[in-house]
């Protein structure tokens, strides 16, 4: 039977899928502990740091997931379980995190983290604030060296990061406290401001404190002279099970506690950011720097090791296997769904008006959304791309079978076809050539769409995309961009053939006459 | 034998087919006649099940229609509808056997019918493999006939399935189909709003006026003795001859 052919093959791919999110499900009994980090070069190198002291002691494995994305993403994902702990900075604690309008004491932090089973180390040692910078040309041109003096030019064009724009504690507590008027303010997301930042596009930005491109690009900090922002001194938040759970791990990590200062996080951030070190070599040299061993081993990398070719493959291979696998599955739901649309006006109406609203919800709002429900990984990315493949699956096969003629679909029921027959041999091959378009849509979005699975740590070429923008690296981001862009047409390539393959010959004659 | 007896159809607040009695008898061709929404194609849709009557009954053989035994009733009767009604995917011959091989036919039981089937229709098997937009107007109506009896059921029922074709290749199905109608021996319902071949084709004609059948005889009987206005009306579009002194051009 097909059908039992397709179960199976959906049972495969579905355990396929499980089997990669529990790498470690087979090992011994030693605590397996996942490190979390941000979006952005300082938190990779925070979060290779702790893997690997992790890994030193030797009592367990410890996984790094890199680039998880924003404070929201990365937070939900500490709460979930999916990752045990990363580092966080006490300012976007109060101010995201806690929603708080003003700076809390670290004992008020840590009540109310703990209340949600979240618990904090002492800071690390530095302090990554914000501020705000301009180049040193336009200082100079204007003549400004404090926030204040900005309140005399509100024709600048200021460019800041979306989280910026949105915190309390970011441009509009900024802008009430110092009074300022600017007439242009536009998010950009961070390393491409600096970009925008030296070809003038924008006369200043936000910057972290730690940030290499300071020195690289002798930026003026301006002085925070009414005193806005509050200290973002680095910590490491944690589940508060990890105590118990893994004891000699908990404490390996606590050993950079008070040893990293602003100097020797500027000099790794710099390293990774500027000088294209991994960031797993990035926090080698941190450790070395902040905790003084010499000749310490090499942390093992993540795959940034590879030579290109390989990791390039490989990136694809992960990226075809998110397009396929949420394909199918698509495929799998959208076609009855569309078929039974045919059938009842209510689950018509309900099915496409459903799939039309979930294909508005923006991704990164609705990864945001499964992160709590299913962690971080292939799985929610898997969710995301499924439901993003389904409208035009169910749209296409609804259409496709209601525009049969009339004529044709009554005289199917007229000759005596019962209607399992006239579904199979009749409807489905008349409507294939719309159905498979629709699938064909599905798959090129989400070729597209899976770029921005990397961003919730499932791998495929949206990681060296991520990763080329965070660094400012264009050889990195056509890394990624290139093959997403080729497997687009690759796809519809493989379509055109498969147009040929699944719709009757008859049909394709009939399109062909005048 | 098809029998309506007190039948009535509504389509929203109009009359589709207003309360009607007709028979047709075994191996007899009755024609039903009439302008467009005169209720023709009504009946036809009555008979096969596909639409049910508001009042009344409809008998096939003497077994009562209703949804329930519709589907296997319409395995006993052939249907042919205007330019074939073929499936554009399927090649004339998945046309033909596709309802009997629904119903279990073996392949080669199929194709031992088809062969039975190609001389009567005059078709030739290389016509088989063809797909329907290969084939010319005449021919689709010939393979849409085959398809209607491949299972040999004892009733067809045709609505205007000549209406696309051009007058030769018109002339030469009517012929066809004339035939076929006196060597099988079918009950036949047939559908066209043309008077001449309807005369030709069948033994009896019924036509209709606004659902309603306004008379039933031979084509003789109806020019003669016109029931009402509408008849000779209808006579005098179609320029049949009619004796009426009144008519100018």
């Amino acid at each position: 039977m097909k059908g039992a052919v397709f179960f199976r093959l959906a049972m495969i791919l579905g355990l396929a899928v499980l089997a990669r999110e529990r790498p470690a499900a087979a090992e011994d009994r030693a605590p397996a502990v996942v490190i979390g980090s941000k979006g952005f070069p300082e938190s990779w190198i925070l979060g290779a740091a702790l893997t690997a002291l992790v890994q030193e002691t030797g009592t367990g494995s410890a996984t790094h997931k890199k680039n998880l994305g924003g404070t929201e993403i990365t937070y939900q994902a500490l709460k979930a379980g999916s990752i045990d702990v990363y580092p966080e900075y006490t300012g976007t604690i109060a101010e995201v995190i806690l929603k708080t309008n003003r700076a809390r004491s670290p004992a008020e932090m840590r009540t109310a983290l703990g209340e949600a089973g979240i618990a904090v180390s002492d800071p690390l040692g530095f302090n990554d604030g914000y501020a705000i910078a301009v180049t040193k040309s336009t200082a100079e041109r204007l003549g400004v060296a404090s926030i204040s003096d900005l309140k005399a030019h509100p024709e600048l064009h200021l460019g800041f990061t979306h989280e910026f724009l949105g915190r309390g504690d970011g441009f509009p507590g900024l802008s009430r406290h110092y009074g300022l008027a600017m007439r242009d303010v536009r998010g950009v997301q961070h390393e491409l401001a600096y970009e925008a930042l030296a070809r003038g596009q924008i006369d200043a930005m936000d910057i972290y404190t730690t940030d290499p491109q300071i020195e690289k690009m002798a930026l003026v900090l301006l002085r925070d002279d009414l005193a806005f922002f509050p200290r973002y001194d680095a910590v490491l938040l944690y589940r508060a099970d990890l105590g118990a759970r893994a004891p000699a791990a908990l404490q390996a990590m606590t050993r950079v506690v008070g040893r990293i200062d602003e100097k020797i996080m500027m000099h790794a951030n710099a390293a990774v950011a500027l000088h294209g070190v991994s960031a797993e070599e990035g926090a080698r040299q941190l450790l070395s720097d902040a905790l003084g061993d010499q000749g310490r081993a090499r942390a093992p990398g993540t795959g940034d090791g590879q030579g290109l070719v390989p990791r390039v493959l490989r990136n694809v291979g992960r990226h075809l296997e998110l397009v396929g696998i949420s394909l199918f599955f698509a495929v799998l739901v959208g076609l009855p769904l569309g078929i039974w649309a045919t059938r009842s006006k209510p689950v018509a109406l309900l099915s496409l008006g459903g799939a039309g609203l979930l294909q508005t919800i923006p991704s990164m709002a609705l990864l945001a959304f499964l992160i709590p429900l299913l962690g971080i990984g292939t799985a929610p990315a898997l969710v995301a791309l499924f439901v993003y493949g389904l409208l035009p699956i169910v749209q296409s096969t609804y259409t496709g079978l209601t525009s049969i003629p009339s004529a044709l679909s009554e005289a199917a029921d007229a000759i005596g076809l019962r209607p399992g027959t006239k579904l199979r041999r009749v409807a489905l091959p008349m409507a294939s050539p719309t159905i498979l378009s629709g699938i064909k849509t599905s798959a090129v979005i989400n070729v597209g769409t899976a770029t921005l699975a990397a961003l919730i740590g499932a791998e495929g070429l949206g990681n060296a995309i991520l990763q080329g923008i965070a660094l400012r690296d264009t050889g990195l981001i056509l890394e990624g961009s290139v093959p997403a862009a080729l497997l687009a047409l690759l796809v519809q390539g493989a379509f055109s053939w498969l147009d040929s393959l699944l719709i009757p010959e008859g049909l394709r004659l009939s399109s062909r006459a005048p | 034998m098809i029998v309506l007896s007190q039948v009535q159809k509504r389509f929203g607040r109009k009359d589709a087919l207003a309360r009607t009695d007709l028979t047709v008898d075994g191996e007899r061709c009755l024609a039903l006649v009439g302008p467009s929404g005169s209720g023709k194609s009504t009946i036809l849709r009555l008979v096969l099940g596909l639409v049910l009557p508001d009042e009344g009954t409809i008998t096939i053989g003497g077994e009562v229609l209703d949804a329930r035994s519709a589907p296997s009733m319409r395995l006993r009767m052939g249907y042919v509808i205007q330019d074939g009604g073929l499936f554009p995917h399927l090649n004339a011959e998945d046309n033909a056997v596709i309802v009997a091989r629904q119903n279990g036919w073996s392949a080669a039981r199929a194709q031992k019918r088809l062969m039975e089937l190609i001389d009567l229709v005059g078709l030739s098997s290389e016509h088989l493999r063809r797909y329907p937009i290969e084939l010319s107007g005449g021919e689709r109506q010939r393979v849409g006939l085959m398809r209607a009896l491949m299972l040999d059921p004892p009733i067809l029922l045709f609505d205007e399935p000549l209406a696309a074709l051009d007058p030769l290749i018109r002339v030469r199905l009517q012929e066809d189909l004339r035939r076929i109608f006196r060597e099988l021996k079918k009950t036949v319902l047939f559908v066209t709003h043309d008077l001449t071949e309807a005369a030709y084709v069948a033994d009896e004609i019924a036509l209709l006026h606004d659902g309603k059948i306004v008379q039933k005889g031979a084509l003789a009987q109806l020019m003669k003795q016109p029931k009402d206005a509408f008849v000779t009306e209808f006579f005098q579009a179609q320029r049949l001859p009619m004796p009426a002194p009144d008519e100018v051009a």
